[in-house]
């Protein structure tokens, strides 16, 4: 596996450090996923992860884009993952109301998506040349 | 002497033919793959307190990845399919049965139970109106579907949609509707009188999911396990059927067994298959074959026995339109956890000026992993994290169905290396009723789009039928007579969605099985 591939991705989505087993669960679906790209496809992956900080910039450039199938399925492959801890329950279930943060969250998606997709869009141009 | 009768497939159509046989004291053989799940998971209670306290892995991934198999493979498998408790319901499909194609998603299974061990088990009573054009009439139905319902145990209401689904005084009490599905209902119930002048219903869906204890199996307690465990006992399988048969000796059950065709000699029908753990021929002669492998893997059978790689057969299934339904009074609450996981309502299109009765199934998404929503939003993958968390809980979905005919149909052929290739261009279905229907929803409290609505490819509602019509006087080889027989076949029966060569909007299985039993009725009059 790629040098702190894993954990880089999962920073990037949950913010935080990722758990050894997610590590080790994350190789077997990353190997079965690369087999299936051409060579220039992985080539492309690896000087995204090697060289771009902001990978969830540059997932949601792609998936804008439609360019990078493989960061974007392996950022799918993360969110299972990551799933399936008991430490991210509260990731993904909402046990209190929150009406307000739900509406502040709405008010940030423009700038926010603006922001990302021009910030991972210029990072593929830029570094991955 | 007569012969055994022999069932070809142990799914919702052959197992509803041996307890037809049964019921007459006649003892039938079910040849069948039959692959069953080895696993069993000790998860208990509350999907969403397990989960508080446990890896999800065994559960939401699995050995074989299998939970992974739409983001690896590229395929959109329903949530439950992908399971690894529930994948062996499909499982051998590559190996057994491949098929080409590049516009149809088809699904197959060689489990017992077949697809129906997955199904959401909407079962409704076809009408006249439903059966269109097929030389088959309600009535002759009616007394199988009383039968079928009382050894399955049918939960629903006689409300606003009986008119469409019909009376029927043997339902089981209607689920408690999730929170979302009652501010609906109660929104609908409101105005009805104008939704209705607009041709809109809504009311209890007809599952065959228990709201009781009934012939041994337990009542749901609303534990949003059922896309993560196998053998939940109260959504109905027909391997519960079939396991209780076997245990009373009212079957006798193969297992195991692949066929591919049958022939004729001295007047004896000869099936022909292998066994699928060694690979050996198997041989059995009968003078009654009803052959129930699914409408797929029957017409494969069908075309392999004539060896015909030339015919394009149609093939149909609903067009399906996903709706997707947001809740504002519903942003930002919490996970309504106890919800009914599963279908909660049915709305039903009826109009003067549309030509279509559409049906939609109004679903809770209570019970499929979170992870299924990643993306859904146009968002970065952080924010779609928090829409996930936050505004998932709003959502509801409704699968709206359209019916088929054959002019809407794709074709389904054998090539010459014996795999099926199906084809099939784009639905075009009619968009003014959605508009309305679209609208009525939104005075409902629902907000939904025409932009966000999403066709799905052809094959996705998996109801697949119309291979081989049914029609009163036969006249070509892939025709069947209106009890079965196909053309110029004696003693071949034609039992599942094969011979409905019309499908309304209601889903299917309920009325194709009761049609094999009624088949099977008329078969043993004869015996
Ligand atoms: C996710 C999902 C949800 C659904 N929801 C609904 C719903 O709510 N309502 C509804 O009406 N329908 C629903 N359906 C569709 C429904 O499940 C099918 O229409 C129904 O189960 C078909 O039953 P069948 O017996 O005709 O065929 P199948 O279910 O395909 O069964 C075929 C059987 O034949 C055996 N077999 C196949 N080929 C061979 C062979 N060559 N040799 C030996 N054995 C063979 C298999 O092992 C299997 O036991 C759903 C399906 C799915 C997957």
């Amino acid at each position: 596996m790629k040098n702190g591939e894993a954990a880089k991705i999962y920073r990037s989505i949950f913010r935080k450090d990722i758990p050894g087993i997610v590590q080790q669960r994350f190789e077997n679906p990353s190997v079965k996923l690369e087999s299936a790209f051409p060579e220039s496809d992985l080539i492309k992956y690896r000087k995204i992860i090697d060289r771009i900080s902001d990978l969830a910039a540059v997932e949601y450039a792609s998936r804008i884009t439609g360019t990078n199938q493989l960061l974007i399925k392996k950022f799918q492959i993360m969110i299972y993952l990551g799933e399936c801890m008991p430490g991210n329950f509260n990731v993904f279930i909402n046990e209190k109301r929150g009406l307000i943060r739900t509406l502040l969250m709405f008010t940030t998606i423009p700038f926010n998506s603006v922001y990302k997709f021009i910030k991972g869009f210029l990072a593929l141009k830029i570094k991955t040349k | 002497m007569k012969k055994e009768i022999v069932i070809i497939g142990g799914g919702a159509s052959g197992v509803s033919a041996a307890l037809g046989f049964a019921e007459k004291g006649i003892i039938p053989t079910i040849i069948d793959v039959g692959m069953r799940s080895d696993k069993k998971h000790q998860a208990v209670g509350n999907q969403y307190d397990y989960r508080k306290d446990n890896d999800l892995y065994d559960l939401m991934i699995g050995s074989e990845l299998e939970g992974l198999s739409n983001v690896l493979d590229g395929t959109s498998l329903p949530p439950k399919l992908t399971t690894p408790m529930n994948n062996y319901i499909i499982s051998g499909s590559e190996e057994l049965s491949p098929i080409r194609s590049s516009n149809f998603s088809a699904i197959q299974s060689f489990a017992s139970g077949g697809l129906a061990a997955a199904w959401g088990a909407g079962l409704y009573r076809y009408n006249d109106e439903d059966l269109g054009s097929l030389p088959l009439r309600s009535g002759s139905l009616e007394p199988y579907y009383d039968r079928l319902s009382k050894e399955i145990g049918i939960s629903g209401e006689n409300d606003d949609l009986s008119q469409f689904f019909g009376n029927d005084n043997t339902l089981l009490p209607p689920f408690r509707l999730s929170k979302k599905a009652e501010h609906l209902y109660k929104n609908y119930q409101n105005k009805k009188k104008k939704f209705n002048r607009n041709g809109v219903f809504i009311g209890y869906p007809r599952l065959g999911v228990l709201t009781r204890d009934h012939m041994g199996r337990k009542q749901c307690d609303y534990s949003n396990f059922e896309t993560w465990l196998n053998d939940i006992p109260w959504v109905y399988n027909p391997a519960h059927s079939l396991d209780r048969l076997i245990k009373e000796n009212k079957i006798k059950y193969m297992s195991g067994i692949h066929i591919n065709s049958w022939s004729r000699k001295n007047g004896e029908i000869i099936i022909e298959g292998k066994n699928i753990q060694d690979g050996s021929p198997f041989r059995k002669n009968t003078d009654t074959l009803l052959i129930a492998a699914g409408t797929i893997n029957t017409t494969k059978m069908v075309l392999r026995s004539k060896r015909d790689t030339k015919s394009r057969l149609n093939i149909l299934d609903n067009p399906l339109l996903q709706v997707p339904l947001i809740f504002p009074a519903f942003l930002g609450s919490p996970l309504d956890k106890s919800a009914f996981g599963m279908t909660n309502l049915n709305l039903i299109f009826k109009s003067p000026d549309s030509k279509k009765t559409l049906q939609g199934s109004i679903i809770e998404l209570t019970s499929p992993p979170r992870s299924v929503f990643f993306e859904r939003f146009p968002v970065s993958s952080v924010l779609n994290l928090k829409m996930i968390k936050m505004v998932s809980p709003s959502l509801l979905a409704m699968f709206l169905y359209y019916p088929s005919s054959p002019d809407e149909a794709g074709s389904i052929r054998l090539t010459n290396n014996n795999e099926l290739e199906i084809e099939q261009k784009d639905y075009v279905t009619e968009r003014e009723p959605v508009k309305k229907i679209v609208r009525a929803l939104i005075r409902m409290g629902a907000w939904t789009h025409p932009l966000i609505i999403q066709q799905s490819k052809p094959g996705y509602a998996i109801h697949y039928a119309g291979t081989i019509p049914m029609r009163t006087n036969t006249t070509s080889e892939y025709e069947s007579s209106i009890n079965g027989e196909l053309h110029k076949e004696p003693g071949v029966y034609i039992i599942d969605g094969a011979p409905f060569s019309h499908i309304s909007s209601k889903n299917l299985s309920f009325t194709i099985m009761a049609n094999a039993m009624r088949i099977a009725d008329n078969i043993s009059k004869g015996k």
